[in-house]
């Protein structure tokens, strides 16, 4: 199997699948282009913490002669991904991007991990994050942050950075982050990619290092909608390791990549979402109102929805994330609080001085608002809003309490549990990517990949790469 | 309802303590801005009317129910 193709690594995993099963591409020439890749511009980007060549060639060998028996398993096979460091590799350090964890090696696959070795995925490596998948960029962790490929001056978002970085400059042709409260729609919206945070319960979280049990979602990053659901296809399930992991049935996501959202309704908070505030970037919002009147055009309907909930969603979500962080890391807080990076330690041990009344009516605002959600998902399909309030911040001046301090316009999905994704929609004057996020009804993940792919094969944006 | 002053210094210092985080003066100091923002957020969570709403902790996949 061969290719004349110098640009494998910008191949999609639909692209690189097809030719793979048409026997005209192999895994090992595919997983060599993304090593070449990742040799190229991984001194610049720092995507990844650890890399594991050899085992990829091994894997992609063992890929190869599958496929050319007949074997093919699916979309995934043969196809190379990464995953943020805080997914479980069985015999594979997982550092979580802390002093912490450097030299943790668990025992087990995550069951994330493990899914998607079985449909045939080649593991690239671990990548780069936010420590214990919350803050920002801090030079206080072992690891540098990953720079984005639009412009290296600047952050990936997080806290999946690697992840970012790594899908969209061809290192990997997939990646999985964690999500909770933005953490693959902000480096998916920042990097132009798509990122999917998937209903809370749809994709185990067994051998994900915790951030907030009851806000943490597993989800796919890539550069199209349709590895989107293929990746997604891929780990999405009941897993008994998983105490909240849901047993609804899982539909093939495959089914839902065709183009029509004639008769959608879709509800825009406006007061939350589009109004001025000193916290959102105009240039972003009128990108995406753009991106809305496309959908509109393609046979949508749009009314305002009003979540009054949204003005205090932030402050539940940040109560909730730091005392549930608190109770995971307590241990190694009071008995090692040097081997934790500066901005990490700061949020967790602010989780210590939480009380038990905070955290109880940080639940209690999000029964209320997840009752609100629910109650307008009844009269819309889909709520439509940017997905982050600024595009790519440059690293100098970067200050992530400042960032803390306005509007999060991914965070009031991880509260409700609702499905989210973001694909791109535009870019800044300045060559920033910008996202447009999709959220809709509990499960209807479908709905959210048909809506998506409908605007992406409309828009087109998948045509521009990075230029690193 | 009376606006909860705002944590001096020591209030702080004695609330890291008495949590046992072993935080020095100069840790202290350095959290305040950020303590602030959280105490912020908490702040507005109790100010919230909930009228009779339950708290849920453990969070339910398959809602919401009909």
């Amino acid at each position: 199997m061969a290719t004349s193709d110098t640009q494998l690594h910008f191949l999609t995993i639909h692209q690189a699948g097809e030719l793979m099963r048409k026997g005209e591409l192999s895994p090992v020439e595919l997983t060599r282009a993304c090593l070449d890749r990742i040799a190229d511009t991984d001194d610049r980007l720092h995507s990844f913490i650890m890399l594991l060549a050899d085992d990829a060639l091994e894997q992609a060998r063992v890929a190869e002669a599958e496929i050319l028996r007949g074997e093919y398993r699916g979309h995934m096979h043969g196809i190379p991904f990464a995953l943020k460091d805080l997914y479980d590799t069985a015999g594979v350090r997982t550092t979580s991007g802390s002093q912490v964890d450097i030299n943790r090696v668990p025992a087990e696959d995550a069951t994330t991990t493990a899914r998607l070795k079985a449909a045939g995925g080649i593991l690239l490596g671990k990548l780069a994050m936010h420590e214990f998948a919350l803050g920002g960029p801090d030079w206080t962790t072992p690891f540098e942050p990953a720079c984005n490929p639009w412009n290296l001056a600047h952050i990936t978002g997080g806290s999946s950075s690697g992840s970012g970085s790594s899908v969209a400059s061809g290192q990997a042709l997939g990646a999985l982050g964690s999500c909770t409260g933005g953490s693959i729609r902000g480096p998916a919206s920042l990097c132009g990619i798509v990122g999917l945070k998937p209903t809370y319960g749809r994709v185990s979280r067994a051998g994900v290092v915790t951030l907030s049990w009851s806000q943490d979602h597993a989800g796919p990053m890539t550069w199209t909608v349709e590895d989107t659901a293929y990746m997604l296809q891929a780990i999405a399930g009941h897993d008994p390791k998983d105490p909240t992991s849901s047993k609804a049935p899982v539909p093939d996501y495959s089914l839902s990549l065709r183009e029509d959202i004639r008769g959608v309704r879709i509800g825009l908070p406006r007061h939350y979402f589009f109004d001025p505030d000193p916290s959102v970037n105009p240039e972003v919002v009128a990108t995406v109102e753009k991106a809305i009147s496309e959908l509109e055009s393609l046979g949508a309907s749009v009314e305002e929805v009003s979540l009054p909930s949204l003005d205090y969603i932030r402050a539940a979500n940040s109560v909730i994330m730091v005392s549930e962080a608190y109770a995971y890391h307590e241990p190694n807080l009071k008995s090692r609080p040097q081997e934790f990076g500066e901005i990490v330690r700061e949020r967790f041990r602010i989780g210590g001085l939480m009380s038990a009344a905070d955290y109880l009516q940080a639940q209690r605002a999000r029964t209320l608002a997840r009752r609100e959600f629910a109650e307008v998902m009844r009269k819309v399909d889909f709520l439509v809003t940017p997905t982050m309030t600024q595009p790519a911040p440059a690293f100098e001046g970067y200050d992530p309490v400042s960032t803390a301090r306005g509007r999060s316009f991914t965070a009031p999905f991880n509260v409700t549990g609702l499905p989210a994704i973001s694909v791109p929609c535009g870019f800044t004057e300045s060559g920033l990517p910008i996202g447009l996020q999709i959220a809709g009804k509990p499960f209807d993940e479908p709905g959210v990949i048909q809506a998506a792919y409908t605007y992406q094969q409309h828009a087109r944006w998948y045509e521009t790469r990075p230029a690193i | 309802m009376p606006e909860p002053a705002e944590m001096s210094m020591d209030e702080l210092q004695q609330l890291a303590d008495r949590a046992g985080l072993g935080m020095s003066r100069e840790e202290v100091e350095a959290l305040k801005p950020v303590y602030d923002l959280y105490a912020g957020y908490a702040r507005q969570l109790h100010e919230i009317d909930f009228g009779s709403t339950e708290m849920i902790v453990e969070y339910h996949p398959d809602w919401p129910e009909e």
